[in-house]
């Protein structure tokens, strides 16, 4: 007999069981518990054809979808995998910027103070005396220019060796989509896609409803 | 002379001066682009296999796609492969066709166009020759390029995603 506060996690458990998650010795008393408990028995029966059920639906709605449609699914799916893959993730912040945001609340009062003892500094100069018994300064004479490593002009690197010439009488592609003015699909499948770059129209061969080995 | 005189004056003086000069820019404009428009046309279409295997090294003779395949369309694909390059010559209104040892026929119809842009139309063939997958009319800058996904591909050797690449230019 079922205690009423057993209910909800023999439920549970036997959900666990049943899409096979439990360890194997909870399992093994599961299905122990199962053989004793008719009403159990029939609850994992009724889950049993309900997944059938749901199974054969799906599949049967899969069917409905050509395998074209799966293709540019799963290209899709791999197309922002791949971006998310590449997408650069953020550095950890150098000790240096730590320090910088530590002394965030600092920065303001120490920036005004440095204002006011540049102000001070500057009354105090215009105040005092001219110096006296002091050389007089003297333009400093430019020296002749020498060659900084810089001004160095490298020697020009030697033009790598040009790939094998290939037959080509066609320049590169200017990058312009194509404006598509009519298009009959043969299968009634296919897409255009506008990259901004080129235009790409795809289309199916195979036109049959099919299962791929992607699908579901 | 009142100024409103003096505003007649100039205004019959420059419309005197201008209508010529625009009819004379009108014909003008008129006869060159009647003498711009193209009536043959060269085009080479490729095909191409795309395969998700590879170091996305692009071959030489695949080069002037690179900027193509370096889309985000293209991105998923790491290995490329000229499979076959045919040439056509395009006259006004008159089909050219290329087959391609994979079975796959690709015509090409040049149907007018300027210097500057072309319009064409286009028709894939399937694999076996027996149905049409692809009929389209299309403009596009001269030299611009169209490619066709044609799906999956595979044969003994080699297998992948198939596009062929058409590359038309103009010619008077």
């Amino acid at each position: 007999m079922n205690h009423d506060s057993d209910i909800p996690t023999q439920a549970a458990d036997l959900q666990a069981f049943f899409d096979g998650e439990l360890d194997e010795a909870s399992a093994e008393r599961m299905a122990e518990t199962i053989d004793r408990d008719p009403e159990l028995r029939q609850h994992l029966d009724q889950m049993a054809v309900m997944r059938d059920l749901v199974g054969r639906s799906m599949e049967m709605r899969a069917a409905e979808v050509p395998r074209a449609r799966f293709e540019q699914i799963w290209d899709e799916i791999d197309r922002s995998i791949s971006q998310d893959a590449s997408r650069p993730t953020a550095a950890p912040a150098s000790f240096w910027q730590r320090v910088w945001a530590a002394f965030q609340p600092f920065r303001m009062p120490a920036l005004a103070a440095a204002g006011a003892a540049a102000v001070a500094l500057v009354a105090l100069q215009m105040g005092s005396p001219e110096p006296v018994n002091e050389p007089p300064t003297v333009a400093s004479v430019p020296k002749t220019a020498e060659p900084t490593p810089r001004d160095v002009q490298a020697p020009a690197p030697t033009p790598a060796p040009n790939p094998p010439a290939i037959a080509e009488s066609f320049p590169s592609p200017p990058a312009a989509e194509a404006e598509i003015h009519g298009i009959e699909f043969g299968g009634k499948q296919g897409r255009i896609s506008q990259t901004g770059v080129v235009t790409v129209l795809y289309v199916e061969e195979d036109t049959s409803a099919q299962k791929s080995e992607r699908s579901l | 002379m009142t100024h409103r005189k003096k505003n007649r004056l100039l205004t019959t003086v420059l419309a005197a001066g201008l209508v010529p000069v625009s009819a004379f820019a009108g014909v003008f404009s008129l006869a060159m682009a009647a003498d711009a428009a193209v009536t043959k046309a060269s085009c080479q279409v490729n095909a191409v296999l795309l395969k998700k295997e590879g170091d996305g090294t692009i071959p030489p003779e695949l080069e002037f796609l690179k900027p193509t395949l370096q889309t985000e369309e293209f991105e998923n694909y790491k290995g490329y492969e000229l499979i076959e390059r045919k040439a056509l010559k395009l006259a006004l209104d008159t089909k050219s066709e290329a087959t391609f040892t994979i079975g796959h026929r690709v015509g090409l119809t040049l149907l007018g166009g300027d210097e500057a842009r072309l319009k064409l139309h286009a028709d894939l063939s399937s694999r076996d020759g027996t149905k049409s997958l692809l009929s389209t009319d299309y403009s596009i800058n001269n030299n611009g390029l169209l490619m066709i996904g044609a799906g999956a591909y595979s044969d003994e050797k080699r297998s992948g995603k198939l596009f062929f690449a058409i590359q038309c230019g103009g010619a008077g």
